[in-house]
């Protein structure tokens, strides 16, 4: 998608949004007077250091978390306003997440993994286990379906995490420091997989991290600092280049070599 | 989600954490016998109450008694009356012949064999078999019998034996059937009752005066039940109008004149009531009509009852106070669960889950705990019953409180078994509530939240 002419409709639409905490008598304002339209099929990438603010907003966006002041409008509906119920149906059927620390649950399988969105929505076994089993094959993991969390890698664990985030088509996938747990090649591989996945579905994704490396493969960079959006800028995607993707590639490893002995 | 992916999720986190369920539904195990295992005693104690009284007498059966009542009689109004009451299934009075002389009945060629027949009863005919009289030869006595020519009667199956022989001496006047050993058969009377014409006379009252007789019929004979009376061994039952038609003839052919002053009615009547559960009130409604004087079982029946259903209230506390122990046991289960699934619960929300899902989850995995805890506990009871009872009857071996009876110490019936597993899942799931309120309430940001 070029992001010079970006589509008219916003699908996410964040409005004068504060959120303050209250620390015993003092108020620590997180999130100070948020504006930010957020649109269909974009890949965003809010960018903070840790403390910013950025985990705050992407918790608001998700409606994990209630704003102080302000809202959020997805595809047009406030869902600040939402009950927790409305939120938990609304979740299952617009929003895919990514965790940092996966998140997969211990005592479940890949493919019983993947399963979860689908059971919450009331699919079918036959039919959710035929979506799953497409999904782990999309991330290269048609081979761990039957495998454990415990027994997999941090990468091929992140990559579960993925396929559970994009089976159900959301219509938006959050990513919150998806490859904080991740070496370089992982997370080139997760970040190619991520803006692939959205790509192909014209998916929004939102990711938050604190790394500007990770923020090269979006089509739009935010940068938050302590609660207040300072900079808002497109970016032509490392994704939609995989020359320059190569090349860093290669710096890492060999940046990775010579850090070794 | 779907009611199935709903079990299976509870039952992967209840086999997830096995030795933890394990150790929680052996508490409702222990609970669930505590309270099966003593209900089960007390009814075995009310089954085998029952059974003893039945052996005393009918206990559907009230017996009225106004000899000596001159306000109320029990005449045929009140018989009535009795017999309007709701619950009752017959009643019949009873009348005892009146006669001043001496009474006799004979049988054979001139008279040969006589009885003394003192104890001629009249009661309604038709109540007989519902009363529970039953007939070893013959038939019953029914109401199209009543006055007939020759008056139909009902012999005892001993009264035919209390006839004597005149021509002969004692002891020779009388079969010998008193001396017959168990299990042999009793010699015949000197006269096949059912076959031979009778004639009952009743003596004058005053010298000079003339002899009333009749003709009698038999038509069958009483199997002997003392429980039911003595009529039925060494006795005679007809109609009770038949009755009252042969003492008017005797009184009028003696000329005598009835105090106008006395109480007309019956001495006494008896009450058949539908079941036990009428006994009750149908006796209540009697004391009403004025005849305080009744007797029934019920009054020994509710004694009995009432201290089998302390015993089994004593037990069924301590049941209740184990019960109440293993809920704790569940809660406590459960609470944990969520703690240390608080993590999941949120990814749980994050990923869609809805809010009543999660109740649900929790509910339902503290209902299954419950629920095999109260089939175990079934199970082990049902054991424990057999047991209970095998040692029982050792130990009674034979001198059994109610002859003719195996005692039971335990009786465990359908309804009970259903019971103890229906409270059993109860208790879980209120145990659960608690616990699943508290996951309902984790917030989706503990799935963010890293350690």
């Amino acid at each position: 998608m070029d992001i010079r002419t970006p589509p008219r409709e916003a699908i996410i639409s964040v409005q004068n949004l504060s959120k303050i905490y209250k620390v015993g008598s003092e108020r620590v304002v997180a999130l100070d007077n948020i504006n930010l339209d957020i649109y269909t099929g974009q890949v965003l990438c809010i960018v903070g250091t840790s403390g910013s603010g950025k985990s705050t907003l992407l918790n608001q966006l998700a409606g994990l978390e209630k704003p102080t002041h302000g809202r959020v409008l997805i595809g047009g509906r406030n869902i600040s306003a939402f009950t927790e119920d409305q939120l938990a149906k609304f979740r299952q059927r617009y929003i895919g997440f990514v965790f940092q620390s996966y998140n997969l649950m211990p005592a479940m399988t890949a493919l019983e993994n993947v399963q979860l969105p689908l059971m919450f929505r009331g699919v079918p076994k036959r039919a959710r286990i035929k979506a799953a089993k497409k999904a782990l094959k999309e991330v290269g993991l048609a081979d761990r379906m039957h495998h454990k969390p415990s027994q997999m890698s941090g990468g091929q664990q992140q990559r579960v995490g993925i396929a559970r985030a994009f089976v159900a088509t959301p219509k938006i996938v959050f990513a919150d420091e998806p490859t904080g747990n991740l070496d370089t090649r992982t997370t080139i591989e997760v970040m190619r997989m991520m803006v692939r996945l959205s790509r192909e579905n014209n998916q929004t994704l939102v990711i938050v991290t604190h790394d500007q490396e990770i923020a090269a493969y979006a089509d739009r960079i935010v940068t938050i600092r302590d609660g207040v959006l300072i900079e808002d800028k497109p970016n032509q995607s490392l994704a939609d280049r995989p020359e320059d993707e190569q090349a860093l590639l290669e710096q890492a490893l060999s940046s990775e070599h010579k850090a070794e002995p | 989600m779907k009611i199935s992916d709903l079990l299976g999720t509870c039952l992967r986190n209840l086999t997830r954490r096995k030795l933890r369920t394990i150790l929680t539904v052996i508490g409702v195990v222990v609970g669930t016998c505590f309270i099966v295992l003593p209900i089960s005693l007390g009814i075995a104690i009310s089954v085998n109450n029952q059974k003893m009284l039945e052996q005393w007498g009918d206990l559907t059966l009230i017996e009225i008694n106004n000899y000596g009542n001159t306000e109320t009689p029990l005449d045929d109004a009140a018989i009535d009356s009795i017999r309007a009451i709701p619950g009752v299934e017959v009643v019949t009075p009873i009348m005892q012949m009146q006669v001043q002389g001496e009474v006799k009945m004979f049988a054979g060629r001139k008279n040969r064999y006589q009885w003394y027949a003192w104890n001629v009863v009249g009661m309604s005919a038709e109540a007989l078999e519902k009363l529970g009289y039953t007939t070893s030869e013959g038939r019953m006595l029914t109401p199209d019998d009543v006055g007939s020519k020759k008056i139909r009667v009902m012999f005892g199956d001993r009264t035919a034996y209390d006839f004597e022989d005149t021509k002969k001496r004692w002891p020779n006047n009388m079969v010998d059937y008193w001396s017959v050993g168990e299990g042999e058969e009793l010699p015949d009377p000197f006269f096949d009752p059912l076959e031979t014409e009778l004639t009952y006379q009743l003596s004058p009252a005053r010298e000079n005066g003339k002899p009333v007789t009749f003709q009698l019929e038999v038509v069958g004979i009483f199997k002997g039940d003392y429980r039911r009376g003595y009529e039925t061994v060494y006795g005679a039952v007809m109609d009770i109008e038949d009755l009252k038609r042969i003492q008017q003839e005797y009184e009028k052919a003696n000329n005598i004149k009835k105090d106008k002053t006395a109480n007309k009615g019956y001495e006494t009547a008896k009450v058949k009531c539908v079941s036990m559960d009428h006994v009750a009130e149908v006796e209540e409604a009697i004391h009403a009509l004025g005849f305080v004087n009744t007797y029934s079982m019920e009054q020994e029946r509710q004694n009995m009852q009432e201290s089998a259903r302390q015993i089994q209230l004593i037990l069924g506390f301590i049941g209740g106070v184990v019960m109440i122990a293993s809920a704790v046991s569940i809660m406590n289960t459960m609470y944990t669960a969520v703690i240390e699934r608080t993590k999941e619960i949120g990814i749980m929300k994050v990923l869609g889950c809805e809010l009543f899902h999660i109740r649900a989850i929790f509910l339902i995995e503290a209902g299954l705990i419950g629920f095999i805890g109260g089939v175990v506990g079934d199970v082990i009871s049902f054991v424990g019953s057999y047991i209970l009872n095998l040692v029982g009857s050792t130990i009674q071996d034979g001198g059994a409180m109610v002859e003719g009876y195996t005692t039971q110490m335990s009786i465990i019936p359908p309804w009970l078994a259903v019971t103890g597993i229906a409270f059993a899942t109860l208790v879980g799931l209120v145990s659960g509530v608690y616990p699943a309120h508290r996951a309902v309430q984790v917030s989706a940001l503990e799935a963010i939240r890293t350690e």
